[in-house]
């Protein structure tokens, strides 16, 4: 034996020494596999250099504990370094283990340590003394508050007056734990943020394949087209950008729709800065050159599209052939040429054309998305979305390595502990007559629901969730949130100070993302993953051997955390089980004892997730022990077509199957591991369920729409009223130059910074540091023409009121267009709040009349954290939501944020951040907007509220889909 | 030889906790520092193929693109890096797993590819840059290097190679003229290994210095070479001509030598010593 060989075998059998331990040899070089992260054998007692002591070489040892960040919704894994001799968090860090962020997070992730540690933050249960807004609080003991609470909301369930009861949630971060605490009540009461943030992409995408949202498999793609800024922010970003930046390197071309030149923009092969709203006619004009140059994928067309069905019902004096259809299908888009697109949209025909090429290019692998963007902005957003689906049905990137597949098939949603039966009541102050389409509740409309009704909540909780800053109309919130007539109890369960908790009457401190548990689980690429967020000072002491109760006795002063806060107050609504309800808070463990979390979390671990008792088990672990050791588990690393799949012969049992394909059967339906919602399509009219649809002669899955097919013709439209609406097509948004005003121009509001979220990052130091303001984008033409220069006030005009802001010329915007992000302009009326960006302010009011001055900016102050001394920044920018009224999209329900405004320099006795609004102006343009609805009441064809088969959070019974004084019809499918 | 190989890839990158272990394994007579990691790689002997291989002597470029090409013809992703010598040797030590594990024709595919690997982007460059890192390397990479050098020779001794060169090496521009374009170009090459045949470190250039009795500025090395032929030509260059001459008559008993690519490296190095002896002695 040579020494080459000694020498090679030595470290052979050393590494089969190591990895017989179950530990890692080579952590791998970083220019290889991903940087190298800390071996996770070694994450009990991990040794590093304190960076303060340098040049000390000075060890530190921690224990890394996985948790899940919360700072946005794409959920990616961290690892909390826990130093060993203080029991304190020193950093977050990514987990290599997660597999949707991959051990790589973008500022928001580290920035946790800057949340749990901010010296400004509610770190006990608060009580409102004084008048709602007063800012007189005194701190009450969580027995105190949760005895108050419960035995209100006791008394309204007990009164059978569930609709006064609502819990109005901004970003979930889980996956349904409240929604079912909540239906546990017996309450329809879930509110959520969804329209104002996705509900007309969610729209666009639902009526092609029952399934409301996108999971790109960006990293095998070819081509990538966004409607959307997804390397810089957004849902998923991180994830997504960092497979799209995969791609890039492979040679994939990147197409990107924004009309100010972002981040994204910058990194595109093909920038498409169109006018807004003009998105869906660009879209058509390219899917218009697939369809006429014969590019499309006819095969996939002809088996997955409900072409049959159109024929049928729209073109009944055709032969229903599919070469029938394709020649109507070429007059259908022929009228949206490049020529066309290029007028609607102010880009070039040549580089529409240039694109169009591009995107035929992609084959199967087109991935594309879109979620707020322009689908969020404009009147008839929702077709943006459908439009952009049309290119993936066209070419057949539905579900392929590189395509874009529904998200319902990489997510998974196991099965809870207790599941409540579906609420027995309709709450029309969610979902009001007026949009029996909506992409869920018309959240941002409460306040005017609640006059027109004249509703009262008799319990109104909102959770991570600030409705005065982050909805439209926010004086309007301010109004109906004062009055005690119309909100009986407000609690705010929030981490932080936010501009709608100062008009609680309870503030109750909630944990941030290493403070509480949660799972999820999202589509971040073709696969499917679970993540679980622990409370990491939890974990840690558990490690050690600790037994500990109560996360509040980890968590900072008596921050809790909310799966035992409403376990808790399920239970005092219900102590003794006689209003039905504690069930839902009792283990089944040890009946007659409160479920704990990890009875809860146990449960679903051990039961519900294919292959990880079997993983845990191969570590020697209990499946909690493993959630609780890496904080993530991978069901799949693909799915595939799952469309594809052919239907058991077992499952097809008396079969019933209507003109087009779709299959019914009598076989009782199996009983899946993954809950994630879907659309439920209505049984025929022998109660049969659908089983899949025909392709072919084969009975194959399908999608979980009426028909079993992509839905290019959505028959939920055409009885619904909006017939005209039935096929992807382009609708002129509400700031289309021909229903602008002279002199106004569409001011888009929608844009993320990129280390800020909503809300929610407020209390980041590093993240207030690097983004605190939100200038005016203001095209430099446009700029010269008003005589502004960057720095100077400027006046913007709304439906509503004013708000007075600084510009910011720039060639990196439309010229016909300005732009103001919607993540600055925090604001408080009290000491109470945020000192790093929020400036306190003064609110004037006088009837309807409303204004806000600013009395103080942002400056340097004294606290624990000494880094408050160092704050040099003084401008926090101008919260211009409040001056924007309601525009709830006819069809989906979702709020246009495009505002169509006048910009002027500051008028004389103008002040940076003054802001003025008429609520009786914003009733009026609510009034308007109603005007555009097709109520149930006039248009529903069955005599219920919405399509049963529709998604809805927190669904009710059928019974109660029934609209008031009308039975039921059943609709032939 | 594969976990050996994976084991001196890993020992290419910064020291971390497992260094220590492979550095005993592999007999180093110590653990390699941070600051020695520090000095050789990132301040001497940056371990990049395209630095040695390009036609500019920098990371990055067409010499990378084309290691990235060869990840691509064998259906991978290439990594952010992938002509850093731990890649390499990674990838080197992956084709040889695949290649024992395969079966049929499968085998000699494998064996086809590795062979590839080792020619075109490993063997290509590291003769000239191993017998440079044993020259001014710390103990410890030293006997490393050593045992490089002794792997990829086995390596080779083991496969059917080309007796041609590696096209991209039959390509490789020449060192442009020393009057061309005011002798920009010609300065810049003698800091491209693949045009001059050999490596010039910043220790070579204070070398010259101490030597030659002139001063060294501070900067990059291009910069420090400019200024020392502007204090004097003629001596500059004609220690640089002395320079590659012994470069192109090193000992026929180096590290790695191998056939005609030895031989490349050697040519290189003669022409441009002739290059530079004329240019020394022209006003």
């Amino acid at each position: 034996m040579n020494d080459l060989d000694k020498l090679n075998r030595r470290v052979s059998a050393a590494r089969l020494a190591v990895e017989a331990r179950g530990e890692t040899f080579y952590p791998g070089p970083s220019r290889i596999h991903l940087a190298s992260f800390p071996p996770k054998e070694r994450w009990d007692d991990w040794v590093e250099l304190e960076s303060r002591a340098w040049p000390r070489r000075e060890e530190r040892r921690y224990m890394l504990v996985p948790t899940t960040c919360f700072n946005c919704e794409s959920a990616c894994g961290l690892l909390a370094y826990i130093d060993r001799d203080t029991m304190q968090v020193r950093k977050f860090e990514g987990n290599p283990e997660h597999p949707g962020s991959r051990g790589r997070n973008c500022a928001k992730g580290p920035a946790t340590l800057n949340q749990i540690t901010d010296p400004d933050r509610i770190l006990y249960p608060l009580k409102r003394v004084g008048a709602r807004g007063e800012g007189k609080w005194k701190q009450v003991s969580w027995d105190e508050a949760l005895n108050d609470i419960a035995s209100r909301l006791r008394n309204t369930i007990s009164e059978k007056r569930h609709n006064e009861i609502m819990y109005h949630v901004g970003r979930p971060g889980e996956d349904g734990f409240t929604e079912r605490v909540i239906a546990s009540w017996g309450v329809d009461g879930h509110n959520s943020h969804t329209n104002v943030c996705s509900a007309g992409a969610r729209a666009g995408y639902a009526l092609w394949c029952g399934i409301d949202r996108p999971s790109p498999d960006h990293a095998n793609a070819d081509v990538i087209l966004l409607v959307s800024a997804h390397l810089e922010t957004g849902h998923y970003f991180n994830p997504h950008a960092q497979r799209i930046t995969e791609a890039r390197r492979r040679g994939a071309k990147l197409i990107v729709f924004d009309t100010r030149m972002s981040n994204t923009a910058t990194h595109a092969d093909h920038w498409l800065a169109s006018y807004p709203g003009s998105e869906a006619a660009v879209l058509l004009a390219i899917a218009n050159h697939l369809i006429q140059k014969d590019l499309y994928d006819r095969e996939f067309v002809r088996r997955w599209w409900n072409w049959e069905e159109y024929m049928v019902k729209e073109h009944p004096n055709e032969d229903a052939t599919f070469e029938s259809f394709e020649t109507v299908l070429k007059g259908l888009y022929a009228e949206f040429t490049f020529e066309f697109a290029a007028k609607e949209s102010g880009l070039e025909a040549a580089v529409i054309a240039e694109v169009a090429a591009v995107v035929a290019t992609a084959g199967t692998r087109l991935a594309t998305h879109n979620w707020r963007s322009a689908a969020a902005g404009n009147e008839g957003g929702w077709q943006v979305a459908r439009t952009l689906m049309l290119l993936n049905a066209l070419t057949g990137s539905v579900a392929t390595p590189g395509g874009t597949y529904p998200n319902a098939w990489n997510k998974f949603v196991p099965r809870p502990i207790h599941a409540p039966s579906h609420p027995q009541t309709w709450n029309e102050l969610n979902w009001p007559r007026q949009y029996p389409l909506a992409m869920y509740e018309l959240s941002f409309l409460l306040p005017h629901l609640m006059r027109e009704q004249n509703g009262y909540l008799d319990v109104y909780f909102t959770r991570v969730y600030n409705p005065v800053w982050t909805n439209p109309d926010g004086f309007s919130w301010i109004e109906m949130l004062s009055d005690e007539a119309k909100v009986g109890l407000y609690v705010a369960l929030t981490p932080t100070w936010n501009e709608t908790a100062y008009f609680a009457d309870y503030v109750l401190p909630m944990g941030h993302g290493s403070e509480r548990h949660d799972i999820h689980s999202y589509e971040t690429h073709d696969g499917q993953w679970l993540g679980f967020r622990q409370p990491v000072m939890r974990a840690a002491r558990e490690r050690l051997g600790e037994v500990v109760g109560d996360t509040r006795h980890v968590n900072p002063g008596e921050v809790w955390e909310e799966n035992e806060f409403w376990i808790d107050l399920t239970w005092r609504i219900d102590p003794d089980g006689d209003l039905g309800i504690r069930w839902f808070a009792e283990s089944k463990e040890q009946p007659g004892e409160k479920l704990t979390v990890d009875e809860y979390y146990g449960h679903i671990f051990d039961h519900s997730v294919p292959g990880l008792p079997e993983a845990a088990e191969s570590e020697g672990l209990t499946p909690l022990q493993y959630m609780r050791r890496y904080g993530a588990f991978e069901l799949s690393d693909h799915v595939g077509p799952l469309h594809e799949d052919r239907v058991a012969d077992d499952q097809l049992v008396d079969i019933g199957e209507d003109l087009f394909g779709r299959v019914y059967t009598s076989a009782p339906a199996p009983v899946p591991d993954n809950i994630v919602p879907t659309g439920a399509p209505d049984p025929d009219e022998e109660g049969r369920r659908p089983a899949g649809v025909r392709v072919d002669g084969i009975v194959r899955r399908g999608f979980p729409t009426p028909s079993g097919r992509l839905e290019f013709y959505s028959s939920t439209l055409a009885q619904w009223g909006w017939e005209q609406l039935a096929l992807p097509t382009y609708i002129r948004s509400h700031v289309h130059p021909d229903n602008l005003d002279d002199g106004q121009v569409p001011l888009i509001s929608t844009f993320r910074l990129p280390v800020q979220v909503h809300t929610r990052s407020a209390n980041a130091k590093w993240l207030d540091e690097i983004a605190h303001t939100n200038p005016l984008w203001i095209h430099t033409s446009h700029a010269a023409r008003l005589g502004l220069r960057t720095g100077d006030l400027v006046r913007v005009e709304t439906e509503i009121g004013y708000f007075v802001v600084k510009a910011w010329v720039t060639e990196g915007i439309h010229p016909a267009v300005v732009a103001c992000s919607h993540h600055m302009g925090r604001w408080k009326l009290h000491d109470e709040g945020q000192r790093q960006l929020m400036a306190t302010v003064a609110l004037d009011h006088e009837e309807s009349s409303w204004g806000m001055r600013r009395r103080r900016a942002v400056s340097s102050y004294e606290s624990a954290d000494s880094d408050t001394r160092r704050i040099w920044w003084t401008d926090v920018g101008v919260h211009q939501n409040l001056t924007f009224p309601v525009h709830p999209d006819p069809v989906s329900g979702m709020h246009c944020w495009h505002q169509a405004v006048r910009v002027m320099a500051a008028q004389p006795g103008d002040n940076y951040g003054d802001i003025f609004v008429d609520t009786e102006r914003s009733r009026q343009v609510h009034a308007e907007w109603l005007k555009k609805t097709h109520p149930a009441d006039l248009y529903s064809p069955d005599g219920t509220r919405r399509p049963f088969w529709l998604v809805r959070p927190l669904k009710p019974s059928r019974d109660v889909y029934a609209l008031p004084g009308r039975e039921p019809e059943v609709v032939p499918s | 030889m594969i976990e050996l190989i994976r084991a001196l890839a890993v020992l290419v990158e910064p020291p971390s906790e497992v260094t220590q272990q492979l550095a005993e394994l592999i007999e180093l007579p110590s653990v390699p520092e941070p600051w020695e990691y520090t000095d050789l790689f990132l301040g001497q002997m940056y371990p990049y193929a395209s630095v040695y291989l390009g036609p500019e002597g920098m990371m990055g470029g067409e010499a990378r693109d084309r290691v990235a090409g060869f990840w691509r013809a064998l259906g991978e992703t290439p990594p952010a890096e992938p002509d850093h010598l731990s890649v390499l040797l990674s990838l080197y030590a992956q084709l040889s797993e695949l290649e024992s594990a395969a079966t049929g024709s499968q085998v000699q595919a494998w064996q086809r590819a590795r062979a590839a690997l080792l020619w075109e982007h490993l063997l290509s460059w590291q003769g000239p840059w191993l017998l440079k890192l044993e020259a001014v390397a710390p103990a410890p990479y030293v006997v490393w290097g050593n045992v490089l050098a002794r792997t990829l020779m086995h390596e080779a001794s083991g496969l059917t190679l080309p007796d041609e060169l590696p096209l991209h090496l039959k390509q490789a521009p020449p060192l442009p003229e020393p009057l061309h374009n005011g002798g920009e170009a010609f300065l810049e090459g003698l800091l491209t290994p693949v045009r001059c045949g050999f490596i010039m470190t910043r220790a070579d250039l204070e070398k010259a210095a101490d030597e030659l009795q002139l001063g060294l500025r501070a900067g990059e090395r291009r910069y420090a070479l400019r200024a020392l032929i502007g204090q004097d030509r003629s001596a500059t260059l004609g220690w640089l001509a002395e320079y590659a001459r012994r470069a192109a008559e090193r000992s026929s008993d180096d590290l790695v030598a191998v056939g005609p690519i030895d031989s490349f490296w050697r040519q290189r190095a003669a022409a441009t010593a002739v290059c530079l002896e004329k240019a020394a002695t022209t006003v």
